[in-house]
């Protein structure tokens, strides 16, 4: 019974450390001169210790420029769908309507789609507004977002009707009710999917790379292909430094709200 | 509730967006897959079934079909299968620090996949990774595997397990607690062992959430992939590490095949939306088990 | 052979302790009731003898095995839990049959069980059906069935009727009576309900924070409680307490006395004494004449159909009377039963009856 129990930890400690190794070796390698990066692989702490190649990565790539436009990038795409999931959630929960059950079906159906599926057309219509290489391109076709949806719908389903019904009585607007009964109740939602939401856009790859052409409209992740070569090369630990800089937002965002984030998907089950 | 046009006002600029972004260009892209065009040119041309015979007349694109079924595979062993096992130890298995475990397994999938690949790039580099130095040490050595056909996948398929594994690991979790306590001590009483309680109790009541993860897995994985191919092998060598999606992406912006791609885009939607359908039907079928 | 043994079973979480130095011994194939309030831990020492709660020092015993630290499963215990537990993915007949299969029972003997309990508890035409395919009752019947095959000498019951309505309650109750008096297990039952304890036990458990107050025969809880817990916990309406002093063999409270000469507990060690003084509503009488006790004021009454409670006050307190109707009169005397009366000690709480001189 005992000796089981400590295997299990055991086999979950090991597992831990292996998906953690990743960001260990990323953050020491950061911080090492490219020679020791080579001559010492496994040890995790840089010696000598350097900021070099935070500094070199400057020099590189125009950092702070990529950084705004990632920022940019995932607050706008956030905030926007954040307010349009609030509001057609609330519709869909406190409003009948017909083909209110079609419409949410329809919305939601909208997660499973791939995204080859939709990026010709949506390539289109960017060039068609001629914003290709333009953050304005990567943010517009991402302003609303079915999960969000989602996730507000089942949290507001999740508020007992009588509270809204109460309020309703004694003839509270529309628009009070949602400002003050319902926003306030699903507070812990819209944190965590727009924590989600932001870390999404901040790590995505795939939108901006058909979007964005020239270094200065680049993103974090985009970025960080340049340095990608499998031969390794003279920019290895210059790329690690940009690993750092990309991972760190999420992680701190992630550590930060830890347990706001894993509640709220716990009882969820939608990415 | 509300005057009368108040659910329209508010549902209006999620389903516009949604309608211009998402379902006006899945109609566009089926449009499309009828027709030979280059995304340049003025006109298109209406070609039928072609585009469709040609890519199921195609080898490679046999191959890529047969590929993704790999990926798929690789997908739902490590992060279903393995995921579940995980799921199961450290809910009913074990009884301290699950917090802090949970938290940590969650940790990676916050962390961007070009970052990902990147760094198994690195740490999986046959010459100088770390992990070729420390089997270098007992005589043993890695492949090249970004070039070497099957351990390719494999690899590509690690990496977006490491980044997926703990998202589906918080979603199981949840569904495997979800489970009365009742229930498992009752089958403790009667002397059913660990193994037989996973598969006999814990696996059928938690089903519902289990097949749901089993088709994200699927539906997200291969468009997740998509990230370490474009990184690591922009699908190499000879089309041996692409698969659906990452052969629609090749065909429209590398060889600006708007229509072959457009039909390898509409194939993939196809087998998304069986997997779906068959998701819808288990669950309305079982839907008893949980809660 | 079939007994169980508690030898000083304490158990806490952290800081708090939940059950402290308890000592029991439950005879083979008796029916034992704990009984007790909620938070009381009557059902954390059932899951102790269960083994679903790890008890934090002292021993469990069932017949001449130690048990204390074996798993659940090798105890061969069988238990009826409050929700049921049933396998909402198994048919009636796969509940009750999974564990026998898992533990090696051959198939001939699985049916021959299942077809015994089936018919002994009614289930017969349900065996294909799904848990939620079933009433309350008939699912609080599976569980009974389940547990009943295994054959196990020990049956443990976690408030296993607390789900269903009254009226299914009574017919469950003969239920339980019927399947002790076939299988002949040691019983042990857990409920806050005294009529289920009542009916069901040849002994009772009382509990209160932890610490067992009382074991003893339905009979005796009730007639001869052992301190004011008991006697306030047992009985609806609560048995009544006052609170006085004792000079000259009369119980003083306020400015009236009683005689209580004659009753069994009295001696005359007790003359000055402070005491607390307990008697059931339905031992005193209403007198319509001058001939009474004590005397208060009608409050209100309640009616009951059978009999009427009427709510006395005597100086500061209230006190509960049964009358077979309702005495239309402000002020009224009271009888008591001196059979009836206890004498509570004032520090203690404990009934003299159970005092060592």
């Amino acid at each position: 019974m005992k000796i089981n129990k400590y295997i299990f930890h055991l086999i979950i400690i090991v597992f831990i450390l292996l998906a953690l190794y990743p960001i260990l070796f990323a953050v020491s390698n950061s911080f090492k001169h490219l020679s020791d990066a080579y001559s010492s692989t496994i040890s995790l702490i840089p010696n000598p210790f350097t900021l070099e190649n935070y500094v070199d990565l400057e020099d590189t790539i125009p950092l702070f420029r990529i950084t705004l436009n990632t920022f940019i990038i995932a607050s706008v795409i956030t905030a926007f769908k954040m307010v349009t999931s609030f509001l057609a959630a609330f519709a869909l929960t406190y409003f009948h309507f017909k083909f209110k059950k079609a419409t949410y079906f329809l919305l939601i159906s909208t997660i499973f789609i791939p995204f080859t599926v939709t990026m010709i057309p949506n390539y289109l219509i960017i060039s068609e507004f001629d914003l290709i290489d333009s953050v304005w391109g990567v943010i517009l076709p991402q302003l609303a977002d079915a999960i969000g949806i989602f996730m507000l719908t089942q949290a507001m389903r999740n508020i007992p009707k009588p509270l809204i019904e109460a309020a309703q009585i004694d003839g509270i607007s529309t628009f009070n009710i949602m400002k003050d009964h319902v926003l306030p109740i699903v507070r812990p939602a819209i944190t965590s999917t727009a924590i989600w939401f932001f870390i999404l856009a901040w790590n995505d790859y795939v939108w901006p790379l058909l979007m964005l052409r020239s270094r200065d409209s680049y993103t974090l992740p985009l970025a960080l292909q340049l340095f990608v070569s499998s031969e390794g090369g003279t920019n290895f630990t210059i790329a690690m430094a940009l690993s750092v800089i990309t991972m760190a937002i999420p992680l701190i965002l992630y550590l930060v709200f830890q347990r706001y984030i894993i509640n709220t998907f716990s009882s969820s089950g939608i990415k | 509730m509300g005057k009368k046009y108040t659910n329209y006002l508010l549902l209006a600029p999620a389903l516009i967006l949604l309608a211009i972004f998402t379902i006006g260009p899945l109609i566009y892209t089926i449009y499309l897959s009828f027709f030979d065009w280059n995304m340049i040119s003025p006109t298109k041309t209406f070609v039928g079934f072609d585009n469709y015979t040609e890519l199921f007349q195609s080898e490679t694109f046999r191959k890529i079909i047969f590929q993704t079924f790999q990926y798929i595979i690789l997908f739902v062993l490590l992060n279903t299968v393995v995921t579940y096992i995980f799921a199961y130890i450290i809910s009913h298995l074990i009884d301290r620090w699950k917090p802090i475990y949970k938290a940590a397994i969650f940790t990676p999938s916050v962390i961007s996949l070009v970052v990902g690949s990147m760094l198994f790039l690195w740490i999986l580099n046959p010459v100088s990774g770390p992990v070729a130095t420390v089997l270098g040490w007992v005589g043993l050595s890695i492949p090249n595997w970004t070039v070497t056909e099957g351990t390719v996948i494999v690899v590509l398929s690690l990496i977006v397990a490491w980044k997926v594994f703990g998202y589906n690991f918080i979603v199981l979790y949840s569904g495997i607690v979800g489970i009365p306590n009742e229930i498992i001590e009752a089958a403790k009483l009667d002397k059913i062992s660990k193994f037989r309680i996973f598969t006999d109790i814990i696996i059928p009541m938690s089903s519902a959430t289990g097949f749901y993860i089993l088709i994200m897995t699927i539906v997200q994985g291969l468009q997740y992939v998509f990230t370490p191919i474009r990184v690591v092998t922009q699908g190499g060598p000879n089309y041996l590490s692409s698969n659906l999606i990452y052969h629609s992406y090749q065909e429209a912006f590398d060889l600006f095949n708007t229509g072959v791609s457009a039909a390898s885009s509409v194939i993939t939607l196809v087998i998304f939306v069986v997997l779906l359908a068959l998701q819808f039907l288990f669950v309305e079928r079982n839907v008893y088990y949980e809660n | 052979m079939k007994n169980i043994t508690l030898k000083n079973i304490e158990k806490s979480y952290g800081d708090t302790t939940v059950i402290k130095d308890l000592n029991l011994e439950i005879k083979a194939g008796e029916r034992i009731i704990f009984l007790g309030p909620s938070g009381c831990g009557k059902s954390t020492i059932l899951r102790m003898i269960a083994g679903l709660e790890p008890v934090t020092s002292g021993e469990v015993h069932l017949g001449e095995r130690e048990v204390t630290h074996l798993p659940s499963g090798d105890r061969d215990v069988a238990m009826v839990f409050q929700n049921y537990a049933l396998y909402p993915h198994m048919t009636v007949e796969n509940n009750i049959t999974y564990a026998l299969k898992r533990n090696g029972i051959n198939k001939s003997d699985r049916q021959d069980r299942l077809t015994k309990v089936l018919g002994m508890l009614e289930l017969d035409q349900f065996r294909k059906r799904m848990p939620k395919d079933l009433s309350g009752g008939q699912r609080q019947r599976v569980a009974l069935a389940r547990a009943t095959v295994k054959k196990s000498d020990y049956f443990l019951l976690d408030e296993p009727l607390s789900n269903l309505d009254a009226k299914l309650r009574v017919t469950a109750r003969r239920e339980l009576l019927k399947l002790h008096k076939e299988f002949k297990q040691t019983f042990v039952y857990v409920t806050h309900d005294q009529v289920e304890a009542m009916a069901l036990g040849d002994r009772i458990v009382v509990l209160n924070k932890g610490a067992i107050q009382m074991v003893d025969t339905p009979e005796n809880v009730y007639h001869h409680p052992r301190n004011i817990f008991v006697a306030k916990f047992i009985g609806a309406p609560p048995m009544n307490i006052l609170s006085g002093i004792i000079k000259d063999s009369r119980f003083h409270y306020e400015d009236q006395n009683i005689d209580i000469s004659d009753v069994s507990t009295f001696s005359g060690d007790l003359d000055n004494t402070e005491v607390y003084l307990g008697i059931r509503p339905e031992n005193m009488e209403l007198a319509t004449d001058d001939d009474y006790d004590i005397k208060g004021k009608v409050i209100f009454t309640e009616n009951f159909g059978a009999e009427v409670a009427h709510t006395i006050k005597i100086a500061d307190e209230e006190i509960v009377v049964m009358a077979p109707e309702v005495i239309d009169r402000k002020e009224i005397g009271i009888k008591f039963d001196r059979k009836h009366v206890h004498i509570f000690n004032k520090e203690t709480e404990l009934n003299y009856k159970y005092m060592e001189k």
